[in-house]
């Protein structure tokens, strides 16, 4: 009988190697009915890393953040987040992880089209505990829709929807931040201002799973992983511009400091 | 100021939903209001049947009559609130009097009087003088007795008594025509208030102060009959007659049951139908709220999927909905109540042929059971906050 390792080696390459790592993935499995979405996807994440998670479509990459996001449940395997083994949460706690751990960007921006843009992001506050509207209005500011408050969703551009989607899944100061597509739906000057701020919050070490289907997005995270028909086929902290490395007994080249592993973990020397 | 900053939210949020679609909020309110309409009406309706039937009924006269025996009048009491207020009969049945009236019979000789108290008829007919403590054309005395009068007039000073129609022709008397009765060596006077028709044998009888009937014939006190209007139910009515029958243990206790019966027959066809109406204008009710609330569930369901993945729980998700549907519930029921203030008032003039007196009850009722219906009725929205989130984002849901 053999075990996965709990800890994949890229993971080790992540710019705090000492730190525990903020989610593990171990086996995770998601069935819908015949259909596997996801077969034993492993790996870690650090904390403050950008993780560009990318795959042809139905590869597995919503369900992913959906599971960690505690939006769904693995049928089998193990998502721990900041020690915390969601998999084996009940309803009531998963209701409490996604209010205070998780902060989700949808590439559709789910706002309540009922609600202003500050009311979108006292709701957030609502659920998690109380509301402060000169917090909420912070956030809003600091995304740069100071000037948009009162708006409702229907009068606001893509883009600065999906700014206050962000100051939404920001206000409650999530440690994860997962992000399905988030700029899928805007224009390119709006995805330079999403991305921006996404850089931003990477910089000041929130911790990001993006899943893109744009490299030029993709460019941005720290890390990549594909996912293709629900394996993990790639992994790696070397750029677009580099020739993937195989690294060599799970360690990055000194050269790039890059390296790639393949099939879930396996480091091919 | 935490709890009250989230009250606030939950009070905005509530705002926001019920006019985030002013069109499907119209709809709603009609509907609820409608059904509250109609359901407070017939509700008023049922509960004024019970009223305006008993009322109907006792126009027909008493239910309970309290006949002495023959070697045993009836002394102790001279009308049923004397036994009331001698404690008697329960407090809870006694509020069922409608109304009742004590007769002490006699027999007589009635003849003419002139002004100056002669006797201008010169003979005098044997008459049966019925001495009676309370009016005896109310609703009180028997179905038989049903008078029709008009034009009631007595003097102040003067003792009063009504002639049956054929005894009045028999001595040629009219209305404020002096009389003059005798039994024995004793004499009375009075002057003829009304004539009036009883289509029975009471139109040979002469109706006189059951004081004077009793000073005629001697006998203080005596009561021969007491004529008891009773309205309630047959268990009442039972009730009520066996504490009679306690009162009076040598009289004759006989409620004329027919009456009762069919009153309550005809309670219960008009309840159920009524409560059947109601139920059914109800159902309807619930049936249409629940078509908008799933239009609305259809439109809402992103939202709630949202507010789960942002930490929101069924419950806290569940409390806006309800709020909602209980406040449009509660404002539906209002105009509802108000409409069917009206409408009561309209078919109770139809049915009846007079307006249906509010009944304050009703309305509270009414308005609740709008709100139970516009509970029932966001079924959608209840069954919609219990689903993942990720099903709702797949469009699973």
């Amino acid at each position: 009988m053999t075990t996965q390792p709990l800890v994949n080696p890229v993971a080790s390459l992540a710019p705090a190697p000492q730190a525990p790592p903020e989610v593990v993935l171990e086996n995770l499995v998601k069935e819908y009915g015949s259909l596997r979405a996801l077969n034993g996807v492993s790996f870690n994440i650090q904390p403050g890393e950008w993780i560009a998670l990318m795959g042809p479509s139905g590869s597995g990459k919503t369900t992913l953040i959906n599971i960690l996001g505690g939006l769904d449940t693995a049928t089998s395997g193990r998502a721990v987040v900041n020690a915390q083994e969601i998999t084996r949460l009940n309803e009531s706690e998963l209701v409490r992880y996604r209010a205070e751990k998780i902060g989700f960007v949808f590439q559709q921006f789910h706002l309540v089209p009922y609600l202003t843009a500050l009311e979108n992001v006292m709701l957030a506050q609502y659920f998690h505990s109380v509301t402060d509207e000169s917090q909420a209005v912070e956030a809003l500011k600091r995304v740069g829709l100071a000037d948009r408050l009162e708006h409702l969703p229907a009068n606001l551009s893509g883009g600065e929807q999906q700014r206050v989607a962000i100051a939404r899944a920001l206000i409650n100061q999530p440690k994860l931040i997962l992000a399905d597509e988030p700029t899928g739906n805007l224009d390119e000057a709006n995805e330079e201002i999403v991305i921006n701020i996404f850089r931003e919050l990477h910089k000041s070490g929130h911790t990001i799973l993006m899943v893109t289907h744009d490299v030029d997005i993709a460019r941005n995270a720290s890390r990549r992983i594909e996912l293709t028909h629900g394996h993990l086929t790639l992994d790696t902290t070397c750029n677009f511009l580099e020739a993937p490395k195989l690294c060599p007994h799970g360690k990055p080249f000194p050269s790039s400091g890059c390296c790639t592993t393949l099939d879930s973990g396996i480091c091919k020397p | 100021m935490s709890a009250k900053q989230n009250s606030f939210m939950f009070r905005r949020l509530v705002r926001r939903l019920l006019f985030a679609n002013r069109g499907r909020l119209f709809v709603i309110l009609l509907a609820l209001s409608s059904g509250a309409a109609v359901s407070a009406a017939l509700l008023n309706l049922q509960v004024d049947a019970k009223r305006r039937l008993t009322s109907e009924f006792r126009t027909f006269g008493a239910n309970i009559l309290v006949v002495s025996r023959e070697q045993n009048p009836i002394r102790s009491f001279q009308s049923p609130r004397e036994i009331i207020d001698s404690k008697l009969l329960p407090a809870v049945v006694t509020s069922n009097i409608a109304s009742s009236v004590s007769f002490s019979y006699a027999v007589g000789q009635v003849s003419r009087e002139n002004q100056e108290g002669s006797d201008i008829s010169r003979t005098s007919i044997p008459v049966v003088i019925a001495g009676i403590n309370g009016d005896p054309l109310t609703r009180a005395i028997p179905l038989n007795l049903k008078a029709q009068v008009s034009n009631l007039k007595l003097g102040p000073y003067e003792t009063w008594c009504i002639l049956g129609v054929r005894l009045a022709d028999r001595i040629q008397a009219a209305t404020e025509t002096p009389l003059v009765i005798r039994l024995g060596d004793r004499k009375s006077a009075c002057r003829v208030s009304t004539i009036a028709e009883f289509g029975g044998a009471e139109d040979d009888q002469l109706f006189m102060p059951i004081s004077e009937a009793q000073f005629l014939s001697g006998d203080q006190g005596k009561i021969s009959l007491i004529a008891i209007g009773f309205s309630g139910t047959p268990g009442q009515m039972n009730s009520f007659v066996a504490a009679l029958q306690r009162a009076f243990p040598d009289a004759e206790v006989r409620p004329l049951r027919e009456f009762t019966e069919a009153q309550s027959k005809i309670y219960s066809r008009i309840s159920g139908l009524l409560t059947a109406a109601t139920a059914i204008i109800l159902v309807l009710t619930a049936l249409c709220v629940m078509a908008a609330m799933t239009n609305i569930a259809a439109e809402r369901k992103q939202d709630v999927g949202m507010m789960k993945a942002i930490g929101g729980s069924a419950r806290s998700i569940l409390n806006l909905f309800l709020t909602e549907a209980v406040l449009l519930g509660f404002v539906g029921g209002l105009i509802g109540a108000v409409a069917g203030m009206a409408l009561s008032i309209a078919l109770g003039k139809a049915v009846f042929g007079v307006a249906a007196a509010p009944r304050l009850i009703v309305y509270p009722i009414s308005v609740g059971l709008t709100v139970i219906v516009a509970i029932l009725g966001a079924f959608p929205l209840r069954r919609l906050a219990n689903v993942r989130p990720a099903t709702i984002f797949r469009g699973e849901a």
